[in-house]
């Protein structure tokens, strides 16, 4: 009761944070999405404790991740989008507690991440662009119906032809609690990121903000779902629903989701994607669709290899 | 008392009437009669009609008696008389008596009479009273109307009714030796000639000048006098009139209309051209441009003034360098007036680069002249031998979508034209605006050209260089999107197509896949298959979007219905 109470007044406060710091939308140097998981499911995959593929979403959820953790992915858009995105994680994580007869996922006391982002694309006049985005992560979970996390990252890059490049920072706070055993989760990310850049000898800063509630249940059959809403510059930018299904434990997963934009005009897109598994190595896939005349539709793979906790 | 008043006028106005009608107990005031007449029979006026109309003014009449006397005696003796036209005693005595006579210009012995003056003498008798009228009327015998023996205008053809001095009064003069006064009239019906037409439409009738008789070579001389229409129109109109002088009498003989008279009515000054200068035709132009090896030797103005030009004259501003009047001279087809001006270029050289000012008057002969007008013709000449500098490009070498292209370039001489060649073959010329700014609409060709940029002045001198740049136009279909945008000039998006487009719409997305903004391509522009936008950087609410990566997808739609997508990846990158 008393943890419930807690987590109300948590969740009162992020709502009020909500109309803090908002900025216009858009723009490029920082970390994108990594794990196909992330993709099948809409981006709602922040919450049951992930492990490190959440140190590209919710830091708070790296508490999932126990002893040495690494992967790798790569993105690439449909529809002749010049655009290829593929990143490299490391992670640990240490202080595993043993999980309770109620609680569905285990966690760590505290865990470590770290990643470098490539994303690379032809622009229209075909002269090539490249950044890179260099990310560090900590989590700490105090109780175990609660963790918070951080995520800094640094980001370089520009035109091959180094006539215009920039630099860019950005901090990522996140809080994942436990409000009702056994599989009830809330989440709050709150990402800012400045941009200061110099280009062709003229200095040039923004900030943004992003703000990112999400709320993960287990259900029957042990599907997991989770529901995201994104929030950012005074306005609902999206929301998303994510679901994940265990078919064969440990062995093969099924993902889907479904993202509705809603500015300017409102889109639906939907995600699959599966996961297999053998020992400490899991392969994933996830594929978004996107219309016709939206950005072009998106596959995803990644590799995670997990390792023995110490 | 005034009631009484009331009272007693009615009672006095009866008394008098009484008495006034004991004093004139016969009135012979009614009758009637032609004034004159000619008894020559040509079947016009041969009698003279008498309406005899006498009133017994309250007494009844009981004789009335008519003749004609030579003679103007109120009482006429009878050796005078010529003829009696009524002798009547009344059977019924009657208050008044009407009748109609004719009198035939003979006596009573039928003898036809010559012409001169006879007298209506009329004598009434009633009981008490026994009357000749009081006056005799006269009535004339004329035989054959009046003659024009010649006829004169002053001050002549040309009439300027604004100068002072000739007076601004037109006189019309008539010579008559048998013009009578008396019995004769004269009038002058002026007209004016439509130059449209070519025909002469009335314009005034004018009468003659009572109080004018003159002579000329001992011939009684008449007048007649014209303003010009002032006071009958209410303002003078220029242009060709003609006067006609027409005279005649009241006895039925024919009138005599004289020729008519031109008159020319000019009160506008002369218009001036500079028909002629140097090597080149030059019209009325507000300032000349001379090299100074093409000064020329004269300047021919050509005066356009409905009356001829008797002078013209030219001096430079405040006569500071000479003044000289004008010679006639051929010019043209030799129909047109012109006149010659020596310059003396030599002292135009002694000056150098200048701008001189140039003052020409004309004076027509009837008197108007554009100094009086105040509207001497002002010309500028400028002597310039000084080449302008080299115009500069604004519009940079690059590779165009659209063969449409808007040409910006700048130059420092304003007033000088840019002549734009490409590959040695001149597209057009670009006027320098006031700003040192020009622009120029061409179309360029597939390909590859090479344009350059030649300043001339006025004056004709070249610019010494001719800056150049590249295009190359490639025909669509193509796009030619910015890949990075710095919210500058020059970035446009730029598609063609190879048909004209139903719907042509832009989507930016960011790299997430939030849309952040529409571009609509005006559905006016969609009418040819060239299509430009510009993008502000903002997003639909006009916010500013952050710098870095976008997709573009560029949505067509032909006028089949048939859709195609392109996506294109660009980047903000503002300076």
């Amino acid at each position: 009761m008393f943890a419930i109470k807690r987590s109300l007044a948590a969740a009162l406060l992020l709502l009020i944070a909500i109309h803090a710091g908002a900025n216009p939308q858009g723009g490029s140097f920082r970390l994108w999405g990594h794990g196909a998981r992330d993709l099948a499911m809409g981006d709602a995959s922040t919450l049951m404790a992930p492990g490190l593929e959440s140190l590209f979403t919710q830091p708070a959820s790296l508490v999932g991740m126990s002893g040495f953790g690494t992967g790798i992915s790569a993105q690439k858009p449909t529809g002749g989008v010049e655009l290829a995105l593929s990143s490299v994680a490391l992670g640990w994580g240490s202080g595993l507690r043993s999980p309770l007869k109620s609680e569905r996922v285990p966690t760590s006391d505290y865990a470590f991440a770290a990643a470098f982002q490539h994303l690379g694309a032809t622009l229209a006049d075909d002269t090539g662009w490249g950044e890179w985005t260099a990310a560090a992560a900590c989590a700490w979970s105090p109780r175990r119906w609660l963790s918070i996390g951080a995520r800094g990252t640094m980001s370089g890059g520009g035109s091959d032809d180094d006539l215009d490049n920039g630099r860019a920072t950005s901090l990522a706070l996140g809080a994942r609690a436990v409000v009702l055993h056994p599989g009830l989760e809330i989440g709050w990310i709150l990402e800012d990121y400045y941009q200061s850049f110099k280009w062709d000898n003229s200095r040039t800063r923004h900030r943004g903000s992003t703000h990112l509630i999400s709320c993960g249940a287990m259900l029957p059959f042990a599907v997991q779902s989770e529901f995201m809403l994104k929030y950012r510059f005074e306005d609902v930018e999206s929301w998303a629903i994510g679901l994940e299904w265990p078919v064969l434990v440990e062995r093969l997963t099924l993902r889907t989701g479904v993202i509705r934009q809603l500015r300017v005009e409102s889109v639906w897109s939907p995600s699959f994607g599966f996961g297999v598994a053998h020992y400490g190595l899991r392969l994933d896939y996830g594929f978004r669709f996107n219309r016709v005349e939206g950005p072009g539709s998106i596959h995803r793979l990644s590799l995670l290899w997990t390792g023995i906790g110490l | 008392m005034g009631n009484e008043m009331k009272r007693l006028t009615p009672i006095c106005l009866t008394i008098l009437i009484l008495m006034s009608g004991s004093a004139l107990a016969i009135d012979f005031s009614g009758t009637t009669h032609d004034s004159a007449f000619s008894p020559n029979g040509d079947s016009s006026q041969d009698s003279c009609s008498i309406e005899i109309d006498i009133a017994g003014e309250g007494e009844d009449l009981v004789s009335v008696y008519a003749g004609i006397y030579s003679v103007s005696d109120q009482e006429p003796d009878v050796a005078f008389l010529i003829r009696t036209l009524l002798d009547l005693e009344l059977a019924t005595p009657n208050g008044s008596y009407h009748s109609s006579l004719t009198w035939d210009g003979k006596d009573g012995s039928d003898a036809l009479q010559p012409e001169g003056v006879y007298y209506l003498q009329m004598h009434a008798a009633t009981a008490d009273t026994d009357l000749w009228r009081q006056t005799a009327t006269t009535i004339f015998i004329n035989n054959a109307g009046p003659t024009i023996e010649s006829q004169a205008i002053e001050p002549g053809f040309n009439f300027n009714p604004t100068n002072t001095d000739p007076p601004n009064q037109m006189q019309i003069f008539f010579d008559s030796y048998d013009f009578d006064v008396a019995t004769d009239f004269a009038r002058a019906e002026i007209e004016k000639l439509d130059s449209t037409s070519g025909s002469y439409s009335a314009f005034e009738m004018i009468e003659r000048d009572v109080a004018y008789l003159s002579s000329a070579g001992g011939v009684p001389r008449y007048r007649f006098v014209w303003d010009g229409g002032l006071l009958s129109q209410g303002a003078i109109v220029d242009g060709l009139y003609r006067a006609t002088i027409t005279i005649g009498d009241y006895a039925g003989n024919p009138d005599d209309v004289a020729a008519p008279l031109g008159i020319s009515m000019d009160t506008t000054p002369p218009v001036l051209k500079v028909a002629e200068l140097g090597p080149a035709d030059v019209l009325s132009p507000p300032t000349i441009y001379i090299h100074p090896d093409d000064i020329p030797d004269s300047i021919i103005v050509t005066p356009i003034d409905q009356s001829s030009v008797a002078a013209c004259s030219l001096g430079f501003v405040a006569d500071t360098l000479f003044s000289v009047a004008g010679t006639p001279c051929a010019w043209g087809d030799g129909e047109e007036p012109a006149f010659s001006f020596p310059l003396p270029a030599a002292e135009w050289v002694a000056y150098g680069d200048s701008v001189y000012q140039l003052f020409f008057n004309g004076e027509d002969v009837s008197g108007n002249s554009n100094r009086q007008n105040r509207s001497v013709l002002r010309a500028v000449i400028s002597v310039d031998g000084t080449p302008p500098p080299d115009p500069a490009w604004l519009t940079t070498s690059s590779e165009r979508v659209q063969p449409w292209l808007l040409l910006e370039g700048t130059c420092e001489e304003a007033d000088a034209t840019v002549i734009i060649t490409s590959e040695g073959e001149e597209l057009g010329t670009a006027p320098v605006n006031v700003y040192s700014e020009w622009v120029f609409m061409t179309s360029l060709d597939e390909g590859s050209q090479t344009l350059t940029a030649q300043a001339i002045d006025k004056a004709g001198n070249l610019s010494p260089g001719a800056p150049s740049i590249t295009l190359t136009y490639s025909a669509g279909p193509v796009m030619r999107i910015p890949g990075r945008f710095y919210g500058g000039r020059d970035e446009d998006i730029y598609i063609n197509t190879s048909e004209t487009m139903r719907e042509l719409i832009i989507r930016v997305y960011t790299l997430d896949g939030v849309l952040v903004r529409i571009l609509d391509f005006n559905p006016q522009s969609l009418s040819v298959p060239e299509y430009r936008i510009n993008w502000d950087l903002t997003d639909e609410e006009g916010n500013r979007l952050m710098d870095g990566l976008y997709i573009m997808n560029i949505a067509m739609t032909d006028n089949s219905g048939t859709r195609t997508f392109e996506r294109k990846v660009v980047a903000i990158v503002r300076d």
